[in-house]
């Protein structure tokens, strides 16, 4: 997985929690890369490692977790081997987040026209005065807010605004990669669509690479090129999001996802939740980590852990998907 | 008001807030001028946005926030003023289940501690209140029961959270659910079974529902009947299969958009993107949605449009509309 061109590459990443009840692995061997211009949506369900995974991307881990093995680089760049001081000017410069709320990225008690002047103070010293507030202006227009808002507090803007904002924020120096952690489930639907086609917008113009965390598929398909699943620490379906949601076959945590939730279009349509509890990271079951849940299960995924193997345009870890096609395969 | 059908009524509901805006204290409205029925058994869906008065209007059916102006009515009954005695009657007929059930459980009860009390208090004298805890619990899937019932809240998933916050509601022997956002703190996998419960037990004591909530297509499928709500006020009144052919006001139909991923980009330059509060100000004119209205005319910021009645089941408060129904009717 490690292609050359790529934006960002993962390797083997595993990321582990130290709790009282003992060792959680949050990121479990999980190997991904981003091309230049792609957006990547990763999706799946509390405590499947999502957030774990943009943390680990950024290097931002909390202190009792940490990359145990596996390399993340941005455009071949190791931001583990990185000092304190080389990671404080690579981040913001070349690989930037966005929050689920933008509250965590503006400071309530400074304007928000002051945060974006900082922003420039301390990456681009050499900028003028002039040039910093046309760049701000410039930044401003891509995401609609009118200049006047500069004087602002976060406070006094709505949340589609301030997310704007942190938007703005993010793409100030033009980085090759921004994380998106839930960018947008805090907003109302209308707004959440707004802002949807907003990073659209000017991610074509910028053509930045986005890794986008999400529970909701529908939405990521919307907005990815490409749709990562996880379950229990590990990526168990990837592929193109262009067919995605009619895809053929999907992996059966996917498939009930996709089950979970009301559709607008489907009459006679009955949602059916997933059956048994989300899985324990501390003690994970042999086999595949979705077998206990799984009306697909046999006894080779109770005995081990499948891994990543193309199937048709996609990815999936699954012994069920690959004894179908290897069946078809045969006759 | 109050036919015989409906289990619950309200008349021209007027819900007033007090609220501080920078030096000054302002009077709002989140809830405006709503009347509205549910028939016995009935799934009503209240859908709107942050700030669309979803929220105080439930709570106000509720009977947990003091109604201003208009009457309420359970069975035929005024129960728009009640004392505090007659308050817990109406409380035992009509209980609300929220969004955040971790902060509506006592944190160091077991469940058993925290759902005996109700049951003990209401129960009938022939019901032996352990055996009808029992009965609760299997009734909402919180099994092994055994096991559950020495857990405390912190022990139990979100959606056993739920379920138990269910279950407590359902001690009363209630007729009416008040559900506020009741699956949207929750995963996915696990919401869509509280959804399936809540149409179970409508079918098992034949309760009303009443489902609050921002998330279109699921109030679709629960409901069968949707109040579209903004600014405090009621914009469209439709049946859930209605409302996704035929819906009529802006916007219903924006959100409807919004829900499907579909329809042209949403993009505008607005300054403000969400429901502010001038609109629940008194003094306002016209109609709420107005300044966010892709087909605003001047009549719409001069006259507020009141609901006009399409077919049987289907009102509409929309200049637009009544319009090209006053033109199509000639």
């Amino acid at each position: 997985m490690s292609d050359d061109t790529a934006i960002l590459t993962v390797d083997h990443a595993t990321v582990v929690y130290g709790s009282e009840a003992g060792l959680a692995q949050a990121v479990n061997d999980v190997s991904l890369a981003v091309a230049p211009g792609h957006i990547l949506g990763v999706v799946g369900e509390s405590g499947c490692g999502k957030s774990t995974l943009a943390q680990a991307i950024m290097r931002l881990l909390s202190p009792n977790a940490a990359l145990v093995e596996g390399r993340i680089a941005v455009r071949g760049r190791d931001m583990y081997r990185m000092s304190e001081n080389e990671l404080r000017m690579f981040r913001w410069k070349h690989v930037s987040m966005v929050f689920q709320s933008a509250l965590v990225t503006l400071n309530p008690v400074i304007p928000v026209g002051k945060q974006f002047q900082e922003i420039f103070q301390i990456h681009e010293p050499t900028m003028s005065q002039v040039q910093v507030r046309k760049r701000i202006e410039e930044l401003l227009s891509l995401v609609r807010i009118h200049p006047q808002n500069l004087s602002n507090y976060a406070h006094e803007l709505s949340g589609g605004m301030r997310q704007r904002i942190a938007i703005a924020m993010a793409i100030a120096l033009d980085p090759v990669l921004v994380v998106m952690d839930e960018p947008t489930t805090a907003l109302d639907a209308v707004v959440q669509r707004e802002i949807l086609d907003e990073i659209r917008r000017i991610q074509e113009i910028k053509r930045f690479a986005v890794v986008f965390i999400s529970h909701d598929l529908r939405l990521v398909s919307y907005i990815s090129t490409e749709i990562a699943v996880m379950y229990a620490g590990k990526i168990v379906e990837v592929g193109s999001a262009h067919h995605f949601m009619a895809a053929a076959h999907h992996h059966p945590y996917t498939q009930g996802l996709l089950d979970s939730v009301p559709k607008l279009s489907g009459e006679g349509f009955t949602i059916r939740a997933i059956p048994g509890s989300p899985p324990d990271l501390v003690h994970p079951v042999r086999g595949c980590a979705f077998h206990p849940r799984c009306s697909a299960a046999y006894d080779a995924c109770l005995a081990a852990s499948p891994i990543l193997r193309s199937v048709g345009s996609s990815k999936f870890a699954c012994f069920d998907i690959e004894r179908r096609e290897n069946e078809k395969a045969h006759g | 008001m109050g036919e015989r059908k409906d289990l619950l009524s309200a008349d021209n509901l007027v819900v007033r807030f007090r609220q501080a805006q920078g030096f000054r204290r302002a009077v709002i409205y989140p809830v405006n001028q709503v009347s509205l029925t549910i028939a016995r058994n009935e799934v009503l869906g209240i859908v709107g946005e942050s700030g669309s008065g979803k929220t105080t209007l439930g709570r106000a059916l509720a009977g947990m926030v003091p109604i201003a102006q208009g009457s309420l009515w359970l069975k035929g009954r005024n129960v728009t003023e009640l004392n505090r005695k007659r308050l817990r009657e109406y409380w035992a007929e009509v209980q609300m289940i929220f969004q955040d059930v971790y902060n509506s459980l006592n944190p160091v009860y077991t469940v058993e501690q925290q759902l005996l009390f109700p049951i003990q208090h209401h129960a009938l004298p022939n019901v032996e209140p352990d055996q009808e805890l029992e009965r609760l619990l299997h009734l909402t899937g919180l099994t092994p029961a055994a096991a559950v019932r020495t857990r405390l809240p912190h022990e139990l998933s979100g959606g056993q959270r739920q379920r138990v916050a269910i279950v407590r509601a359902l001690a009363s022997g209630p007729e009416l659910l008040v559900a506020d956002e009741p699956v949207s703190m929750l995963d996915v996998s696990l919401g869509a079974d509280i959804l399936q419960l809540l149409l179970d037990l409508r079918a098992e004591f034949g309760l009303s529902i009443v489902y609050i909530t921002h998330d279109l297509p699921s109030a679709v499928y629960l409901c069968d009947r949707i109040l579209v709500m903004y600014g405090g006020r009621i914009v469209e009144s439709v049946s859930a299969d209605n409302l996704v052919k035929h819906s009529q006001h802006p916007y219903t139909q924006r959100l409807l958009a919004a829900a499907r991923f579909e329809g042209p980009e949403e993009s505008s330059a607005r300054s403000s993107d969400s429901v502010t509060s001038s609109v629940l100000l008194e003094s306002h004119r016209g109609c709420p949605y107005a300044e966010r209205c892709p087909i605003v005319s001047e009549i719409c910021t001069q006259t507020r449009p009141e609901l006009v009645q399409i077919n049987s089941d289907h009102t509409v408060a929309c200049h637009a509309v009544s319009t090209s129904l006053e033109e199509r009717n000639g």
